[in-house]
């Protein structure tokens, strides 16, 4: 087999793991692609030792990625195509994966997960950072008053977000009271750059409470939650209508419509 | 067209958010429809965005509130706007390109149905099937290209005018989520 075609040059590295993204399957069965030739369910080695392999059209994808003048990832995919940030940070094929917002294939940069993230894949830890930065001197009482968590597993994630360092105690006395920090922390993936704010973190909170935004999130990932917010900023703004961002995110407007209005408190504040 | 002294166009941005979890927005805007006198409309493009979505079955958008409205009469679908009229089509026409702009973006991300409210209250304007005409909308650049355009064409600011569904009623304005407002 020749050496990849330039245009998919350079995506994932594998090991028989799983990835399920539908464009990494549209690239992978590009018949144009020198280096890919055929169906796409054989597999394939690259004149730099790297192969690819495709499983099924509808079932999980096995793919080997190549990276291109990096070191090889030796990280392994999740068995739903999430991939570390380590993983994702090397991959010169995340500028593809950013645009990855629809239906299922939200296997993308801030759907990565690692420890910095944990805060985004746990919309109750979400809930509590943010709570406590709109009610500063919050008590675990008052959390858990608001959310139907044993008073223990709060005081684990108040812990832990403490830890982190997205919160902290601002009294020295009983009971402790907590205030939030500021989050601005940067994901640089390839091209892309993903920030993740207090505002997203609140959208992702939002998922306990508003089944419209968890819907959401279970079609178009973090990713697609991180577009959206951009849109709710253009929508308040005045700048767009939802059928400009159901057309340029390829939803219904009726998609658009739902989401925005949901984010559109968010971005208020 | 039937005539009426005062017609409120409904968006569908509104219809949706009055529509998601569980229609309190909806009655809402209900009340407010039985309390004023005016005849509330949405256009074709509008019933098609909000009855029949696919969309409806994952998110909690209740589309049998706009039907029970139709049902009742409160609430009546147009007809298209006619396009062969030349001032209906110019004002859609810049229309578009006013929500375009509104965006900075090209004038193919703004469909002609999108602008079917603008063009249908002028009509109803230009025939004498409205004296007034609101336009309910969250959609910003909508609105503002309705109540921007239609008096270029002979009619007073007064004839025009555009709300936001917290303008037209508080419950519109609400967050589901009070702990965080």
């Amino acid at each position: 087999m020749g050496p990849l075609c330039p245009s998919h040059h350079g995506l994932v590295r594998l090991d028989g793991d799983v990835i399920e993204s539908p464009e990494v399957i549209d690239v992978l069965r590009d018949d144009s692609c020198p280096a890919l030739p055929g169906n796409g369910t054989d597999q394939h080695v690259s004149s730099e030792g790297v192969y690819v392999v495709l499983s099924d059209a509808l079932g999980p994808v096995e793919v080997c990625l190549n990276l291109s003048g990096a070191e090889p990832v030796r990280e392994r995919f999740g068995t739903k195509g999430r991939v570390t940030q380590q993983a994702l940070l090397h991959s010169a094929y995340n500028s593809q994966l950013e645009m990855a917002t629809k239906d299922e294939a939200w296997n993308t940069a801030l759907d990565a997960g690692g420890a910095a993230f944990e805060l985004l894949g746990n919309a109750r830890k979400a809930w509590i950072y943010t709570y406590v930065r709109h009610h500063p001197s919050t008590t675990v009482g008052d959390v858990v008053e608001t959310l139907d968590l044993p008073e223990r597993t709060v005081y684990e994630y108040v812990d832990d977000l403490e830890g982190a360092g997205f919160v902290e105690q601002s009294n020295e006395g009983r009971p402790a009271e907590y205030t939030a920090h500021d989050i601005d922390l940067h994901l640089v993936v390839g091209e892309t750059e993903r920030r993740i704010t207090p505002v997203l973190v609140e959208a992702i909170a939002r998922r306990l409470r508003d089944d419209d935004v968890d819907a959401y999130v279970d079609r178009h990932g973090l990713d697609g939650l991180a577009v959206a917010l951009e849109y709710a900023r253009e929508y308040v703004d005045g700048s767009v209508t939802h059928r400009v961002m159901a057309r340029e995110q390829e939803l219904s407007s009726l998609e658009a419509g739902v989401i925005l209005d949901a984010l559109r408190p968010v971005v208020e504040d | 067209m039937e005539d009426a002294d005062f017609v409120v166009f409904v968006d569908s941005s509104v219809l949706i958010s009055c529509g998601r979890r569980g229609g309190a927005r909806f009655r809402a805007l209900s009340r407010e429809a039985r309390q004023r006198d005016a005849a509330f409309r949405i256009t074709p493009a509008v019933y098609a965005e909000v009855a029949g979505d696919p969309m409806l079955d994952d998110y909690t958008v209740d589309d049998s509130a706009v039907e029970r409205a139709l049902q009742k009469g409160w609430l009546k679908v147009t007809e298209s706007p006619s396009y062969s009229d030349p001032d209906v089509s110019s004002v859609m026409d810049r229309a578009q390109r006013f929500i375009a702009s509104a965006g900075d973006r090209t004038e193919d991300v703004v469909e002609r149905a999108d602008t079917e409210i603008v063009g249908l209250a002028l009509e109803m304007l230009q025939n004498d099937t409205a004296r007034r005409v609101s336009v309910l909308t969250n959609d910003v650049p909508l609105g503002n290209a309705a109540e921007t355009l239609i008096p270029q064409y002979g009619f007073d600011d007064d004839q025009i005018v555009w709300w936001t569904g917290s303008e037209f009623a508080p419950e519109l304005d609400a967050d589901y989520v009070s702990e965080f407002e």
